[in-house]
Order: C-alpha cells, then structure tokens, then sequence
C-alpha cells in the first residue's frame, strides 16, 4: 500500500464523517441543547480542517482526492439527543480507528500526524460521554 | 503542505477502514504472550499482509538463516519496546503511589495505574497483578502530587508517539500510538490542581 493509498481511505472516511455530523447539527437545536449543539459544531469543524489537510497532502503528492458520495448510510433514529451523542461517540470512536489505521500504514511526519489525529478523536469520544478505554482505536488488544 | 517526505508507508497490518462509513476496522492483533512473541507477531504480520518495510533494513548482521534473519528483524523494535516497557513500569509506580499515599487521588491514580497495567500486557510484559512496592513516595499534598502526575502523563503521552513515529512496524506504532491516546483520555478526566498559591 502506498502513502497515497492510505491518505485516500483516511479521506474517504472523512467524507463519511463530515456528512454523519452534517446530518446530527441539523437533528440538534441550538436553543434547547446549546452544550450538544457546541459540540457537534465542533466536531465538524474539526473533521472539515482535517478533510481539508487530506485534500491538500493527497494534491500534493500528486493524485486526485477521493470525492465524496452522494449519501452515506446514516441512522433512522436520530430524534432525540442521546441518540445523537450516541452517534456522535460511535463516529468518533471509527474515526480512532481509522486513524490507528493510518499510524500502521505511514511512516515519518505522515505517521506523527495520524497518531496526533487518534489522539483527537480519543479526546472527543469523552465530550459525547464516552468513557475512557484502555487502547483507542485498537480495542482488539483488550479483547484478548 | 501538512506533510512531507517520500511517498512510503508504514508496514501497516489489518484490513482497510470502510469507506462509506467511519465504521469497524477489523485488525489482527498481537499475539504476544511474551515480549518477545509481541515482536515477532508484528513481524509475522508485515510478511503476511504483504506490507513494504516502512525504512531499509540496518546494516548486514551476523548469522545466516531464517531465525537470523528475523532476530536481526526484531532487534531495533525490542530495544524500543524495552525502553517502552521502562517508561510504562515507571508509571505504574508512580500511579501506584500516588493511589496508595494521596486519597483524594486515589480513583484517577488507580485508572492510571490499570491504563500502565494494561499497556505493558499488551505488550507482552508479564506485569505484576500486585500493587508494585517500593515505589518512590509522592510530594506531599493533593495539588502537588496532582501536578507530577499530570506532568509525567503529558511527558508518556509525548513520548508514545515519538516511540510510534520510531517503531518500524506498523503494527507496533499504531498499538503505541493508541496508548497515547488511550493515556490522552486519562489525562481529560484528570482533575485540574489550583493555582500555585491558591491554598488547598
């Protein structure tokens, strides 16, 4: 696998993201769940900058960035706001190991990045009241 | 641009994250039950995924044979892994101690211990399931026990990830890599001390 490969599927899983949180702010109100709505808000911005980090670095390398979907699969039930956390945190919690993903399949500065990323996520999961794990991104290993 | 370097990569194992959702990226684990079946796991799975070694090997070595070959293979991750190992075993005292001498810490110092804990059996370490004895004591006082803890957490967290950025499997730098995180989300629960000066 190239780095290009790799940067491509951590794009597309971005895409993905972006979309899922798109479809949770609208489900969130600003007025009645303001600390939800924060939140989610900022999750978004925080995967748009980083969609964007991959969009430029794949560009950079000389490829075409993998273009988003039409539509991602996204749950029925997103009425009320624990379903949104719920979500929001199994989002999160995909984004880990996408980006455990990417730590194993680049080396350098590309891999520091990545893990800084794991980082991120893992921090996030908290704020939509995820509980901390012993190996983000890698559970498999506690499976054990 | 964010990231530079050759277009390489990692000698990543598992499968490929799916696309049209951010969801399961089922990954072989380690089988290591010992240090040093850990390290010839990830071995074993960069050969079996057909991954490229993520840097040229070292220098030739002496020896001849498959059992050479993946011994001098192995060589520059176990050293890393022991200095990993040293790292998480000096946590744990630590954590350990803070628990045991500090009450008010005692439930964030305990999930960092079970983290520290953890982390080296997933590395293959066959930790103690006893609490370590021995262990230095801590500054006296919450806050300032609070503080070298958070310290030496922030300093681990660093550290991981410059271990992962070093590792030459891909296998061992993302298990690295999620410890930092894993030491990250700790580190977020973590009680805030008070200002210096502020009295407690």
């Amino acid at each position: 696998m190239t780095a290009i490969d790799a940067l491509q599927t951590t794009l597309r899983a971005e895409h993905a993201a972006l979309y899922v949180y798109g479809t949770l702010g609208a489900q969130t109100s600003r007025s009645a769940q303001p600390a939800l709505f924060d939140a989610v808000s900022s999750a978004y911005a925080a995967h748009r900058a980083r969609r964007d980090l991959l969009v430029r670095e794949i560009t950079g390398l000389g490829a075409t960035p993998a273009a988003s979907a039409p539509s991602y699969v996204v749950p029925r039930e997103l009425g009320t706001p624990r379903a949104v956390r719920r979500e929001a945190l199994e989002l999160e919690r995909g984004c880990a190991r996408t980006y455990a993903w990417l730590v194993a399949n680049t080396v350098g500065e590309r891999r520091r990045w990545a893990a800084g990323a794991l980082n991120d996520a893992a921090v996030r999961e908290l704020v939509f009241r995820g509980t901390p794990e012993m190996l983000p991104g890698a559970d498999e290993y506690t499976d054990r | 641009m964010l990231l530079s370097g050759a277009n390489d990569t990692g000698s990543g194992t598992g499968s490929r994250p799916d696309g049209d959702r951010v969801g399961a990226v089922p990954v072989r684990p380690l089988l290591a039950t010992t240090r040093r079946t850990a390290l010839g796991g990830a071995l074993l799975g960069l050969g079996a995924t057909g991954c490229r070694p993520d840097r040229p090997a070292a220098g030739p070595r002496a020896g001849t044979g498959a059992s050479a070959t993946a011994a001098a293979a192995q060589e520059p991750d176990a050293a890393l892994v022991d200095d990993v190992l040293a790292e998480l075993t000096s946590l744990t005292h630590l954590t350990a101690s803070v628990a045991r001498y500090v009450p008010d810490l005692r439930a964030p110092a305990g999930a960092l211990e079970d983290l520290h804990r953890a982390h080296r059996e997933a590395l293959g370490d066959e930790a103690p399931t006893s609490a370590p004895t021995g262990g230095p004591r801590p500054p006296a006082g919450t806050d300032a026990a609070l503080r070298l803890l958070r310290r030496r957490e922030q300093q681990a967290q660093r550290r991981l990830v410059d271990w992962s950025v070093a590792a030459r499997s891909g296998a061992l730098a993302r298990l690295l890599a999620s410890m930092s995180a894993g030491v990250a989300q700790q580190l977020a629960t973590l009680p805030q001390p008070h200002p210096r000066g502020a009295g407690r």
